[in-house]
């Protein structure tokens, strides 16, 4: 299963993420960035592994801003 | 030492709350939302679960709009000077703290006062929409007067502001912790929460809740975010929490809504209420006192008494019974405007305030000291 970094724009924003992400039976934790360009709010990610797809809606719909979504292997 | 001051600060912390604080001293010793270790991140997932049960404590939908600030004023300060702009107009009613009038006339808003009735909420909602001018952007009023005690019918100024299209932003100092705060249901956008008062957390532990944005910050510096743009960010909580967050201040917090919750909020404000009645109905009994409102109705008036002995300052009552050892507060209580509207400006008034540790005993303590012809002739010899 892939692993996903979603970077937020706050920290208070990944942690809520990964509540909302954990309540739904997604193994998720915040993380901190080990490489931050400037874009990328405050440096911390969501990591999460599972349905992308369904993991952006989630949180899109919990109001929580996606900044980017990094891949990882 | 009998402490009747809480509506300065709560007299004394329950155990649960010294605990949390020790805890977060103890054991989250890090620096939330900045550094990014295993520390730093329990930290933050701890602050999360405290900002979820505070918004879940004032009906507030989502925990990220819960903002931890220095105190009330801070909260207070950040909602008049982010929200509001030149040609604005607010309404705030006659019993507002200073915290509310001194940055209005600093930011020279022009506003209007709604008076309130001390009996007759129908009369206080009404005085409220008629001061509604078409910029009237914001309704700020206190939940409960500091003063005097008198409940505000926020639930029915809300529903005004809701069909006026208007800001509505309450000043709970003294109503969080004692009295049921809905912010839905209440139609509120900004709430203003001094958690060491009701909430029983360590003093300097205020609280911003917000169902509205805030376009400018008061403050600004390190947010853990963006760091390479000198441009500060607006996002709530972390653009208005700039510098290090008070860990065990916030622990605080979430421990006492826990002990608010587990007491349960009818109960605390029933008892607390009895005590100040019996404290009213024994002054108003003895010609020698003075006092300033009607009865403390239940649902109508928190726990808070202002009295004073006839022809006597109300700082010196308040410092004879201080050489008693019983803690009141006499004066203006920094807020003059509900002190005009209680014709009280000139000498002030003693504040008895109560909270959940004070019992009868201690009511029939103060009621024989005050009462008693060795107080009274001190305070004339004095």
């Amino acid at each position: 299963m892939k692993k996903y970094l979603i970077v937020t724009g706050t920290v208070t924003y990944a942690v809520k993420g990964k509540v909302i992400l954990n309540r739904k039976g997604f193994k998720a934790k915040v993380e901190k960035l080990t490489e931050i360009k400037a874009n990328q709010g405050c440096g911390y990610a969501i990591a999460v592994t599972g349905d992308i797809e369904k993991i952006k809606e989630l949180l899109i719909t919990s109001g929580v801003k996606i900044i980017e979504i990094i891949e990882t292997k | 030492m009998i402490y009747f001051d809480n509506a300065a600060t709560t007299g004394k912390k329950p155990e649960t709350v010294i605990k949390a604080v020790v805890n977060a001293l103890k054991n989250n010793c890090a620096n939330p939302g900045r550094s990014g270790h295993k520390l730093s991140v329990k930290t933050v997932d701890e602050i999360y679960k405290i900002r979820e049960k505070t918004a879940n404590f004032f009906g507030l939908e989502n925990a990220e709009k819960v903002i931890f600030t220095h105190n009330c004023t801070t909260s207070i300060n950040m909602v008049l000077k982010g929200v509001l702009k030149r040609g604005d107009h607010i309404i705030v009613s006659s019993l507002e703290h200073n915290a509310v009038m001194r940055p209005l006339e600093k930011m020279k808003i022009p506003y209007s006062i709604a008076d309130v009735s001390l009996t007759d909420d129908n009369i206080t909602a009404e005085n409220f929409k008629r001061a509604i001018k078409p910029n009237t952007r914001m309704i700020f009023c206190t939940a409960a007067s500091n003063v005097c005690g008198k409940i505000l019918p926020i639930e029915k100024i809300g529903e005004i502001c809701k069909e006026k299209g208007i800001l509505f932003a309450v000043d709970a100092a003294q109503g969080a912790g004692v009295l049921p705060i809905n912010m839905q249901k209440m139609n509120i956008d900004y709430l203003c929460v001094a958690a060491h008062k009701g909430l029983y957390a360590p003093m300097s532990s205020g609280i911003l809740l917000c169902r509205k944005d805030i376009e400018n910050t008061i403050l600004e510096g390190g947010t853990g975010t963006g760091s390479l743009d000198f441009k500060h960010p607006n996002i709530i909580p972390e653009g208005f929490e700039s510098g290090t967050l008070s860990v065990p201040n916030i622990f605080g917090i979430g421990a006492g809504i826990d002990y608010v919750n587990q007491k349960g909020i009818e109960k605390i404000y029933k008892s607390e209420l009895n005590l100040i009645k019996n404290i009213y109905f024994s002054l108003r009994n003895n010609p020698i006192f003075e006092l300033y409102t009607p009865e403390p109705l239940y649902q109508s008036y928190v726990p808070v008494l202002p009295f004073n002995l006839k022809g006597v300052s109300s700082e010196k009552t308040a410092a004879m019974l201080d050489e008693y050892n019983i803690a009141v507060r006499g004066g203006l209580h920094c807020a003059p405007s509900a002190h005009k509207v209680l014709k009280t400006t000139e000498k002030g008034a003693v504040r008895v305030s109560v909270a959940t540790f004070n019992n009868e005993n201690e009511v029939g303590i103060f009621l024989n000291t005050i009462k008693s012809e060795k107080f009274i002739k001190n305070l004339i010899k004095n």
